[in-house]
């Protein structure tokens, strides 16, 4: 059902009068379709947003009314709404993003795809699957969609369409996301302008040939995601020239076997600036080292200047790189971290958990960063592991030790009663085993918050610290997180302070259903 | 030839009071600049501004001051009605500060805005509103607002079965 406009016209001085005692309505009317406008775009369900205000007096409901541009976002999986909007947007490019259809309501898709000639953007998300054998004959709905710029279909097709709901090229298009909906690789369209491709649809199996070929038909591509979709050892063998994708800006191959994407990063030629993230399985052990010298030729050279590295070793591999730093503002400010996901290149490797856990993850990063990444510049590393077999070994202090940049050392979550063994066993070694002559800054956190259980975890540490630490020491902060205070001597504190500028100490408390470490 | 960045320029507002301002504060209002630039020869009498009052155009004049030097938008971004790009909603710190008036300045504060062109202030005074606005049922607007429901018995049926499916939900 369509419903009328409704609201005789009034004359604007009888409008007027009616809101006289509201400041607002000292507001001219070619003000208020800009602060509904902002309405709209401020607000999470925006035809409902547009609906009450349309609600609100007949003044703002004849400005809502004579105004189109408000009618073009429908987000109301409702036939008769969606209607409505089409008939008040007049000829306007509809935006329509239909959430969360249930799939025996087939009616609003339908409504929505008889729209495509004058839809810009399209998203349409269904509980389940897309029921097409219900939606009408398939070829009565492809029609051509020359205005739409984004497509966005989120939901399992049964059975599975022929393709994309449209017929022709679109020549528009800028962004295609494509979730569960397993069409063929091959049916998607010319869209020559499209800047940004993600498809996860672990069903779609696409070749990776029949995949590289396609690309140099979106010139402009600026994004390019998938997540699970390429045939598992399709790329082996295959050859071809570099595939240049200038404009690239992210890079991101999600839940793909570690060949496949050796494959596809062979094969491409990315600009060095590009943020790549990659998440694949491996099958072999150590299969995931031959990624590197493939994303250092795709990048055009290394794989980057790392100057900010974080290790993540939850039980699983894993290793986070970050590019892009926080320079301190004074001279005698500890170096920061920012983490903020300015990464160039990013990385984590895991494997399923049905999989062998990895060898030690801090070795295996170890043995990454010292092989296959310039860490010429690095600055900063964040390590962090959980796995209780795992701990940094002479090796890695060793490797700390030669790069000769590093102004800031967290250590976090390591079976701390291996780290400080070591350290304590080391003690009397004229060399230090922390480069304590640049690094400014040092955060070490206990794993276990357990102050009972090892009251003298810290004591290699802070002997250590003791015969280190002097005027001289360029070591600026010390942060201790989870120390509690039968672990520390008395009086060490105090001391401690007189040799470091900042020494905190940080619990973790729950603020809001949230863990924040506060400092005590 | 450019005028030098420190010449100062006189307005005048409705209520007789003066201003003494520096140009290019002044300039961050398009209709003030368009009347600095037909202007060949300085003049000392006040530019009358006769829809604005003083102490309005003492808060236009914090805004243009805090935001003097900072790129006026372009004719192509204001007409852009590309709904999928990334438009802000957020309003900085500072002019969210300068925006928490009373409801009559802040509607004065727009219609100055409106009037001068100074599409920047426009926009955080539209946001603005468009914040209180948001979230509200059309009952709670009116009573923010105090406007007066004026729809006839009739006419409240009817937008009432139209809107039945978001008050189904």
């Amino acid at each position: 059902m369509v419903f009328p406009t409704g609201i005789t016209k009034s004359s604007s001085q009888e409008l007027l009068i009616a809101s006289d005692s509201s400041p607002i309505a000292c507001l001219p009317p070619e003000i208020l379709p800009l602060v509904f406008l902002e309405v709209r775009q401020a607000s999470r369900a925006k035809s409902s947003a547009i609906l009450a205000i349309s609600r609100v007096s007949r003044l703002w409901r004849n400005i809502a009314l004579s105004t189109p541009e408000l009618w073009t976002w429908i987000d109301i999986p409702d036939v008769g709404m969606i209607q409505t909007f089409l008939i008040r947007a007049k000829n306007r490019p509809l935006s329509i993003a239909l959430k969360e259809v249930r799939s025996n309501n087939r009616l609003p898709i339908t409504a929505a795809l008889q729209s495509l000639h004058h839809i810009r953007y399209l998203k349409l998300s269904v509980y389940y699957y897309i029921d097409w054998s219900r939606l009408g004959p398939f070829v009565e709905m492809t029609r051509p969609a020359r205005a739409l710029e984004t497509l966005h279909l989120d939901g399992i097709c049964l059975p599975e369409p022929p393709g994309l709901p449209f017929s022709g090229s679109l020549p528009s298009l800028r962004h295609l996301h494509l979730h569960r909906f397993d069409t063929e690789w091959k049916t998607i369209p010319d869209c020559p302008r499209l800047r940004s491709l993600c498809i996860i649809t672990p069903e779609i199996l696409i070749g990776i040939p029949e995949f590289l070929q396609r690309l140099p038909t979106f010139p402009l591509l600026e994004e390019l995601e998938t997540g699970g979709i390429f045939e598992e050892g399709s790329g082996a063998g295959y050859l071809t020239d570099r595939i240049e994708l200038p404009n690239l800006k992210y890079l991101t191959f999600n839940n793909e076997e570690t060949c496949d994407v050796i494959a596809l990063l062979g094969s491409l030629h990315v600009p060095s600036t590009c943020k790549i993230r990659l998440k694949v399985n491996q099958n072999e052990p150590d299969e995931h080292l031959s990624l590197f010298p493939a994303l250092a030729t795709c990048r055009r050279g290394t794989v980057g200047h790392i100057r900010e590295l974080k290790v993540i070793a939850d039980g699983w591999v894993g290793l986070r790189i970050y590019e892009g730093h926080k320079e301190p503002e004074r001279e005698d400010e500890p170096y920061g971290y920012t983490a903020d996901g300015r990464s160039n290149l990013q990385f984590t490797i895991w494997q399923p958990f049905n999989e062998p856990k990895p060898r030690h993850p801090i070795r295996l990063a170890t043995r990454i960063c010292r092989n296959h990444l310039d860490l010429s510049r690095l600055e900063a590393i964040d390590l962090v592991s959980k796995d209780v077999t795992d701990y940094p070994t002479p090796s890695f202090w060793e490797f700390i030790d030669s790069l000769s940049t590093l102004r800031a050392l967290k250590v976090r979550q390591i079976y701390a009663r291996s780290f400080i063994e070591y350290i304590s066993t080391t003690l009397q070694s004229d060399e230090p085993i922390i480069p304590f002559g640049i690094i400014n800054k040092l955060v070490y956190e206990d794993p276990t918050n357990d102050t009972q259980q090892y009251p003298m975890r810290l004591t290699g540490l802070i002997e250590y610290l003791r015969a280190r630490v002097d005027k001289e020491c360029p070591l600026a902060t010390l942060t201790l997180v989870h120390v509690g205070t039968s672990q520390v001597p008395g009086g060490f504190l105090e001391e401690l302070r007189g040799l470091v500028p900042q020494v905190k100490r940080k619990v973790k408390m729950i603020v809001h259903n949230k863990a924040q470490l506060v400092d005590e | 030839m450019a005028a030098p960045a420190t010449q100062q320029i006189k307005i005048r507002c409705n209520d007789e009071k003066e201003f003494t301002v520096d140009r290019d504060v002044l300039e961050r209002s398009v209709l003030i600049k368009n009347m600095l630039e037909d202007v060949t020869e300085q003049q000392d009498a006040p530019i009358p501004l006769p829809n604005v009052s003083g102490p309005v155009m003492a808060k236009v004049l914090e805004y243009c001051t805090h935001h003097r030097g900072e790129p006026l938008p372009s004719a192509d971004t204001e007409q852009s009605q590309d709904e999928t790009r990334k438009r802000t909603t957020d309003i900085s710190e500072w002019d969210q500060k300068f925006i928490t008036v009373d409801q009559e300045m802040l509607f004065e504060i727009i219609l100055a805005a409106n009037y001068l062109d100074i599409k920047s202030l426009l926009d955080v005074g539209c946001k603005t509103v468009a914040n209180m606005i948001k979230g509200k049922t059309p009952e709670e607007i009116r009573k923010l607002f105090n406007i007066v429901n004026d729809f006839t018995p009739e006419e409240e049926a009817q937008i009432k079965k139209e809107n039945e499916w978001a008050e189904d939900r």
